[in-house]
């Protein structure tokens, strides 16, 4: 696991299992990297809406055109929890707090919409209330080859006294059966929907490789980095090379 | 007049107008015929225009650092000898275009070689061929051999068509010819003493150093966010990301780079 600066990315800290702290909003790359150099390994990163759209905005953006076989799980309250209650790129307008004092002025940032105008390759959006559902999207998340981004609404009940969890609940519906998720234009649709918001599996791109498998190193040889060596002739080659 | 061990040329041209060309080709020229050399440019961040030079100490010797002092200053458009007033001395040899030479310089103090150098390149087919009329100016003033120079042109314009190669050759003749006839004129020697030890050293610039040594230390995977000096290091590993079973990434932004880089 690799995770970023705030509450939800503690989580690795509570788990059995080897992971990386990023810098703040940059767990993606080390992630990225970690996942390149061993494709092996299952790779979840997991943080807040603060770090990772608003610190790392750039390495979210970045990381879906890569399009590595990794997972990200974004624990989105709608506020800064660590700082103590101020606005998050998340937070709707209107959303009051002791420095946006006249209540949040700025467009939300859309993590949905913004997945699937990148032609993301997995992107859903969960609901903490309902741990069996979410446990299912976190399950096809991380067996989905190709980058997943799942969206967690998640109440913070310290310090986000608007984006409750009835409120969560009163704004969510989950997609039906019929609905298509390999359909990118309804899953914008889907996605740009701001009265009640989709839950579920909202769009699967399955046409475009990971970015492993579009790396030269793992064309003849599928070893991860750690097991190789270097190759001293082919040095010594290349040097000689500069003699000429 | 050079009794000195090494001899520092400085070339002084607009960004663009391949400098850098013409310095890759006179180490590798000064290296193969048996000279050290140790080579430095400054180059302002512009795609075109602006002032770009680059200092070529060629030495008897292994040097191995940048000197102030200017022996030879070639000036190659008008204002390029601007930046570098106050490193040219009476002693240095002055060779640019008439038009390319500051008035300053006309004081009679000043050792200048005047040579027509746009109306030559013009003949040959434009000036893009100056750079190459300049190699040849200066492989005479070094007692270079024409014929190793006509060569060593071959083998470094592989990319070049057949006209380009020869006017290439035409214009390194042309600069050859006119050397020949105005450093003995002017007196001015520039032979330095070539040993077979020099001809057999690494040519290397300061990318391919840290590229190796990377290599050599077992760099697998680099990530970078391009920006002079450091790009030439990303464009190593890039090169040669295949053959040495290296992952090379070209970051967002320069956190990314180090991030990513765990």
């Amino acid at each position: 696991m690799v995770s970023g600066i705030g509450q939800a990315a503690k989580t690795p800290h509570y788990i059995n299992t080897s992971f990386f702290d990023g810098l703040h909003g940059r767990s993606l790359p080390a992630a990225i990297a970690i996942k390149a150099s061993n494709p092996e390994l299952t790779v979840i990163v997991e943080s807040g809406d603060g770090c990772t759209y608003g610190e790392g905005g750039n390495h979210f953006i970045n990381a879906i055109r890569r399009n590595a076989d990794i997972t990200t799980i974004v624990h989105d309250n709608m506020v800064y929890g660590l700082t103590k209650g101020q606005a998050s790129p998340t937070s709707r307008r209107g959303f009051t707090t002791p420095v946006q004092v006249a209540g949040v002025n700025l467009e939300p940032f859309n993590p949905i919409a913004v997945a699937v105008a990148l032609n993301a390759s997995f992107v859903a959006r969960a609901f903490a209330g309902d741990i069996e559902k979410t446990k299912e999207i976190i399950k096809s998340a991380i067996t989905h080859k190709g980058y997943a981004l799942i969206d967690v609404f998640q109440q913070c009940v310290s310090f986000n006294r608007l984006n409750t969890f009835k409120w969560y609940r009163d704004h969510s519906y989950y997609l039906d059966a019929s609905y298509d998720p390999h359909d990118r234009e309804e899953a914008f649709k889907k996605a740009v929907e701001s009265e009640k918001f989709p839950l579920g599996i909202i769009y699967i791109n399955n046409k475009n490789p990971t970015f492993e498998e579009n790396l030269a190193v793992y064309k003849d040889n599928r070893e991860p980095l750690f097991k190789r060596s270097v190759d001293y002739r082919k040095l010594e080659q290349l040097m000689e090379d500069k003699r000429a | 007049m050079f009794n000195q061990k090494d001899i520092s040329i400085v070339l002084s041209g607009e960004a663009g107008q391949g400098i850098q060309t013409v310095e890759r080709l006179l180490l590798r020229l000064f290296k193969l015929s048996g000279l050290h050399v140790f080579s430095y440019s400054e180059f302002m961040s512009r795609i075109r225009g602006g002032n770009n030079s680059t200092e070529i100490r060629v030495s008897s010797e292994r040097v191995n650092s940048f000197c102030e002092r200017i022996d030879v200053f070639v000036s190659l458009h008008e204002g390029a000898m601007e930046r570098h007033y106050d490193r040219i001395s009476h002693k240095t040899v002055i060779i640019g275009d008439p038009a390319h030479i500051d008035s300053r310089f006309r004081d009679g103090n000043h050792t200048l070689i005047e040579i027509p150098l746009r109306d030559t390149a013009k003949l040959v087919g434009g000036p893009i061929f100056t750079n190459i009329i300049i190699v040849g100016i200066i492989a005479s003033a070094f007692h270079l051999d024409m014929a190793f120079v006509r060569d060593k042109l071959k083998s470094f314009f592989t990319k070049a068509t057949d006209d380009i190669l020869s006017k290439n050759i035409t214009a390194a003749e042309k600069g050859f010819s006119m050397g020949n006839d105005l450093f003995p004129a002017r007196r001015i020697d520039l032979k330095l003493s070539m040993s077979d030890q020099a001809k057999g050293e690494l040519l290397l610039n300061g990318a391919d150093a840290i590229g190796m040594g990377g290599i050599a230390g077992g760099c697998n995977f680099v990530s970078s966010y391009p920006m002079s000096p450091s790009t030439e290091v990303l464009v190593f590993f890039a090169k040669h990301a295949e053959k040495f079973g290296i992952i090379v990434e070209q970051a967002e932004d320069e956190i990314c780079s180090a991030g990513i880089s765990w």
